[in-house]
């Protein structure tokens, strides 16, 4: 399996302050993986550091690779970025209420993709293809949302929208940030398939970052636990869901809905995410394990046959022989 | 979409109506009778009285307001109590004077301010865009007039390139009336411009952080184009409205430049209607100048109903 994306020692800095350190991932072609963690943990810096989009001020380091592009995106200027995104690497956010213009029109706002990376190159043709994938992604009479402006819309109907504008010239790399957090539970799930078929019809890459586990359970194959702007646990999602071995991922499952304790109540970690810049030397989860000890004080290196599988814990939890 | 329009215009009527109302009564609780300010101190109750009935000033207020009312829906706006002339033409004529001034110095203001606080607010990071802020600041700080004289002192005075004052009419000499335009347009338009270019500055820059930016961005649109094809729509709703304001004030503010380039503008007439004591120009002047203030937010209005949907459907 050919790697469609794959970054290495990817980090995200504001002056001195590191916000996301030593990210290596690969995510393959039709492969779906989950990035987990709390809030504040850097998942969404990950995710615009990939797409080269960090916001003014931050900036980042490492290398980042897109299967095909012989150039690193990381320093890669607007010329070498531009082409690609929208293109071969497309990415659905959060806020379905703010991420679209509210004074275009929605089918203008998807055809505008098409034209721009030429896979249409006259406006009326891209107009009714972008009718034929609004109607791809499920929303109800496309022909008349295509004339609608936003605000029009719901907010599931809106994140359909920003999907097809994702998926519109079938990238090889679909970015989700939290795709459906500010959506209701029933229309959660109709986006999560629409964005699962979405991607398999297109045998794409799908790096999908939640704070949900169970939405990572149902849709993806491999999970990166992050904390404190760090990669702390990877490995395929059954094994890291039922035998997790650094601390803080244990701690996360045990606060989910997918474990509770033998009395029922409901587990949460200790202590709160701290601010950027304020985690622990060492081991960034150090000042709220239970584990904890003076050994924990030094980086603990990575234990695993690669940095797909494997964990950064020095007390990692006992797996059952 | 044709409520709203509809809605929109009743509520220019009916603003329109209300400010008749507020002018004619403004003029009927000022002390001692229109004639007899006209006249006055010393004037004869006689010849007071015949003024009173030449002009209908002995019939009862109602009527005269209906009266009056009446005439401004005629575009007849009574004769002047000093000189018996026609009102209506020779406000006309200033009118025009004073919309020439406005509107071109508005034009102005916006083909300065537009690329230039576009310009602030994409380099707001960088020495450049820091330099035109402060550039900007300056001229937010120099009254109009004060620019006025110096525009006077160089170019006039020092170079002899333009005149310093007075106005032609464009009909008589077309090339007389853009020499004397000149100067006080500049005068205007660069601090407006200055003013204005602030206010696109910073809508620009929030709007540069908007999601859908962000959205137009991971498309594969480049920052500029992202920012021109999704910004500066988004942008244009505060700037329209403090456009709006600066053409109001501007209607009233444009008095001074007349008085520094001797140009006989609505507000020069205004002040010398108060000169002369002659109430009903006042009356018709401050009630031109309210109708146009108030049809200039109708207008505003109509462009936020352009330029953004959201206001366009009923909820
Ligand atoms: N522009 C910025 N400047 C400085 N710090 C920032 C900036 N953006 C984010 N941060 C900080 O970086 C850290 C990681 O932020 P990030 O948005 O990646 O978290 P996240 O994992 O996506 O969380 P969430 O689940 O809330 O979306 C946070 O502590 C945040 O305060
Ligand atoms: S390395 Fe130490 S502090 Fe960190 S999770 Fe493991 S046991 Fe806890
Ligand atoms: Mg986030």
């Amino acid at each position: 399996m050919s790697a469609v994306l794959k970054a290495e020692g990817l980090g995200v800095h504001t002056g001195d302050l590191a916000l996301v350190q030593d990210v290596t991932l690969t995510v393959g072609r039709g492969e779906r993986v989950g990035l987990i963690g709390e809030s504040g943990s850097g998942k969404s810096l990950t995710a615009l550091a990939l797409m080269g989009l960090l916001p003014e001020g931050l900036h980042a380091t490492g290398s980042v690779r897109l299967d095909g592009s012989p150039a690193d995106l990381v320093g890669a200027d607007e010329d070498e970025l531009a082409p690609l995104r929208g293109k071969r690497m497309s990415m659905v956010f959060q806020e379905p209420m703010t991420a679209l213009n509210p004074t275009m029109r929605i089918g203008d706002q998807v055809a505008e993709g098409m034209l721009l990376h030429r896979a249409h190159r006259r406006r009326a043709a891209a107009r009714s293809a972008a009718v034929e994938l609004l109607d791809d992604v499920g929303l109800p009479s496309p022909a008349e949302a295509a004339r609608a402006y936003p605000h029009q819309l719901s907010g599931g109907q809106r994140q359909r929208v920003v999907a097809a504008i994702a998926l519109a010239n079938d990238p090889d790399l679909l970015i989700c940030d939290e795709p459906t957090t500010a959506l209701d539970v029933t229309v959660q799930a109709l986006v999560l398939d629409l964005i699962t078929r979405g991607v398999a019809a297109r045998d794409a890459a799908l790096l999908f970052i939640t704070h949900d586990l169970g939405v990572v359970a149902t849709v993806c194959d491999r999970v990166l636990v992050m904390y404190g702007g760090r990669i702390v646990e990877a490995g395929e999602v059954a094994q890291v869901f039922t035998r997790p071995r650094h601390r803080y991922t244990s701690g996360l499952l045990a606060a989910s809905d997918l474990a509770r304790t033998d009395d029922g109540r409901l587990l949460t970690i200790p202590g709160s995410v701290p601010q950027a810049g304020a985690f622990p030397a060492g081991c960034v989860f150090r000042n709220r394990c239970a584990a904890a000890t003076s050994a924990c004080e030094t980086l603990p290196s990575w234990v695993g046959p690669d940095p797909e599988h494997g964990h950064a814990c020095v007390h990692p939890v006992e797996v059952p022989a | 979409m044709i409520l709203r329009l509809l809605s929109r215009l009743a509520v220019l009527v009916a603003s329109l109506a209300v400010s008749t109302m507020v002018v004619f009564g403004f003029m009927v609780v000022l002390p001692g009778s229109p004639a007899r300010v006209a006249l006055g101190v010393n004037a004869s109750d006689a010849s007071v009285a015949q003024l009173e009935q030449e002009f209908g000033l002995d019939r009862p207020k109602g009527v005269q307001y209906l009266d009056w009312v009446g005439g401004l829906l005629r575009f007849d706006l009574g004769r002047s109590y000093v000189s018996r002339a026609e009102i209506a033409p020779q406000i006309a004529d200033r009118l025009q004077v004073t919309l020439w001034l406005v509107v071109t110095s508005t034009v102005l203001a916006l083909v300065i301010a537009v690329p230039l606080g576009v310009l602030m607010a994409v380099r707001h990071r960088r020495a450049s865009g820091v330099l035109l802020s402060a550039l900007s600041q300056v001229g937010v700080a120099v009254p109009a007039f004060l620019a006025g004289v110096l525009l006077v002192a160089l170019f006039s005075v020092r170079l002899g390139w333009l005149p310093a004052n007075g106005w032609t009419p464009p009909v008589e000499d077309p090339a007389m009336f853009l020499e004397q335009l000149v100067l006080p347009v500049l005068s205007l338009g660069l601090v407006q411009g200055a003013v204005l270019a602030r206010y696109v500055r910073s809508a620009v820059l929030d709007v540069m952080r908007e999601d859908y930016i962000r959205t137009a961005r991971a498309k594969g649109l480049r920052p500029m184009r992202a920012l021109v094809r999704h910004g500066l729509r988004n942008a244009a709703i505060p700037v329209v409205t403090v456009l709006g304001l600066q053409l109001a004030t501007l209607l009233v503010g444009a008095v001074v430049i007349e008085r520094v380039f001797v140009i006989p503008g609505l507000g020069s007439g205004l002040l010398d209607a108060v000169a002369n004591r002659d109430l009903i120009l006042v009356q018709d002047i401050v009630m031109l100048l309210v109708t146009a203030v108030l049809i200039v937010n109708f207008v505003v209005d109509l462009l936020y109903l352009v330029i953004d949907p959201r206001l366009r459907s009923v909820r």
